[in-house]
């Protein structure tokens, strides 16, 4: 054999090695591709943990869950009641009850299925989400779900993120009220950063932003240290504090934020300075990452520099 | 007799510069066509309101890049196969070609390969590609063999067209008078007795 055709069947048998190598993971999923492998759906069973839902999420996830279905029924403790078609009552009953867990069922008894799960309080808005993705992506290796506010520099990694069964993406993500009304308050949307490594030869970065509706929001400073942001949903309530030294009010659609003698800006930086930075209220706390912090902060500073011009 | 003709062609040269004009021009401008327009090749979809930048970004580079690697081919075709200059110049397109090709995918990083929006949601996809920068690199040396497997088959020809002195020594070295007869049947094997 002539020296430059051995040297190219060599060459040859290395770029189809190569291109085997950084295509197998997807090679294979697409070889084990459904009909319906395409599509992409979020169902995420409608069992809800209750010890963070309030009544009224909880009574938004049972309408979420149902729909327009009938004959559908609630299984909380050791009760089981039908769905009418004003939950609230039964969302009071089911959180007065004491029970641990619900889920909601259809007429023969199944589970069923809902785009996500929101347990919401005062102090944070959790989401829960189960995204069947296309059969295309089984082969990822790593996957990283970051949840923030665009041009802001607040971001939320999420709890947990994880993909089950191959195919279906995990989401657990937990947004504290206090920086997502300040974002809201300077006008930002919402997004969700997926961030994926497949097979260690690609990465991926899929940002989705969600158009938020701000217009209701509003900022305000009184004095030298508090800050205002009117708009907020009229029925939530809490007070506490953010880290150390500043304090916080939500009611009448107002959160209030107390820097006690600086800008609150500053006072979360103090606090921050110091160590992590939690919002506390009475037994019930919200931990944030230093990087949510540090956006947190500078959406205040923005906001406050805004409000002095 | 033994000829000696021009060891350089302009026309190869031009003929592989005009290669790599059509590889990093035409081929580049095609696949963006295809991405603004694809009713031009036949495809019935309608791509606006997509956005590929990252992509178009990529191929615009890979234009950019063109004279780049035309001259390069035009050295390489320029110098005969079986010359010792042609893989000098080889290895250097080969070098230039690896770091056109970092230039090209932008060190693995593309960016916005694809953006949409979509009932009042903006989609936008990034890729870095790592995997393939490493497997590029290794693929880029194994071109080394090639040229020299290419050279060495047609080192004998090369020498015999283009440099009779070298060609004597070439057979001289290579072939021992007793067992190894000149012409075009000299690596018949001289059977004795």
């Amino acid at each position: 054999m002539k020296a430059e055709v051995a040297a190219r069947t060599l060459y040859s048998v290395a770029v189809v090695a190569a291109v085997v190598i950084l295509t197998a993971p997807m090679a294979s999923a697409m070889l084990h591709m459904s009909e319906d492998g395409w599509e992409l759906e979020t169902a995420t069973d409608s069992e809800y943990d209750l010890t963070g839902m309030n009544a009224s999420s909880l009574a938004e996830n049972i309408s979420d869950a149902v729909g327009d279905k009938k004959g559908c029924r609630v299984l909380y403790g050791e009760y089981s009641e039908p769905v009418g078609t004003d939950v609230t009552p039964l969302a009071y009953r089911i959180i007065s009850s004491g029970a641990a867990s619900a889920k909601v069922i259809d007429s023969e008894g199944k589970l069923l299925t809902q785009d996500r799960i929101v347990y919401r309080d005062s102090l944070r808005d959790r989401t829960v989400m189960d995204m069947r993705l296309p059969d295309i992506v089984s082969g990822i290796s790593s996957i990283d779900v970051t949840i923030g506010y665009k041009d802001s520099d607040i971001i939320l990694p999420a709890t947990s993120a994880n993909v089950k069964e191959g195919k279906v993406l995990h989401l657990d993500y937990t947004v504290p009220t206090i920086a997502k009304y300040s974002a809201l308050a300077l006008g930002c949307d919402e997004y969700v950063r997926v961030h994926i490594d497949y097979g260690s030869s690609a990465v991926f970065d899929v940002k989705i932003s969600t158009e938020t509706e701000t217009t209701g929001y509003s900022f305000r400073t009184e004095g030298a240290d508090r800050d205002f942001v009117e708009g907020v949903p009229a029925g939530e309530s809490a007070q506490g504090r953010i880290g150390e030294y500043t304090g916080f009010k939500i009611e009448g659609g107002v959160m209030e934020l107390d820097g006690r003698n600086a800008r609150p800006s500053a006072s979360i930086q103090n606090a921050l300075d110091k160590g992590p930075v939690s919002i506390l209220s009475g037994a019930s706390s919200v931990s944030m990452s230093d990087d949510t912090v540090k956006g947190l902060i500078e959406v205040l500073r923005a906001l406050e520099e805004g409000a002095k011009r | 007799m033994k000829r000696s003709g021009k060891r350089y062609s302009i026309p190869l040269g031009l003929l592989a510069a005009g290669i790599s004009m059509l590889f990093y021009v035409l081929l580049p401008y095609a696949i963006k066509m295809l991405i603004k327009d694809p009713s031009m090749f036949g495809i019935d979809a309608d791509p606006s309101g997509i956005d590929f930048a990252g992509v178009e970004a990529m191929l615009d580079r890979a234009m950019l890049l063109s004279p780049v690697m035309a001259v390069m081919s035009f050295i390489v075709g320029f110098h005969r196969r079986g010359d010792k200059n042609r893989i000098y110049a080889q290895i250097v397109r080969m070098a230039v070609s690896y770091v056109g090709f970092l230039f090209i995918i932008n060190f693995g990083s593309l960016g916005k390969v694809i953006g949409f929006n979509s009932e009042g949601s903006e989609f936008v996809v990034e890729a870095f590609f790592t995997g393939v920068i490493g497997v590029m690199a290794l693929l880029n040396l194994l071109k080394i063999p090639i040229f020299y497997g290419e050279y060495r088959d047609n080192r004998e020809d090369f020498l015999e067209k283009y440099d009779p002195d070298g060609y004597e020594l070439f057979v001289m070295g290579h072939y021992e008078d007793e067992d190894y007869g000149y012409g075009t049947g000299r690596r018949r094997r001289r059977r004795w007795g």
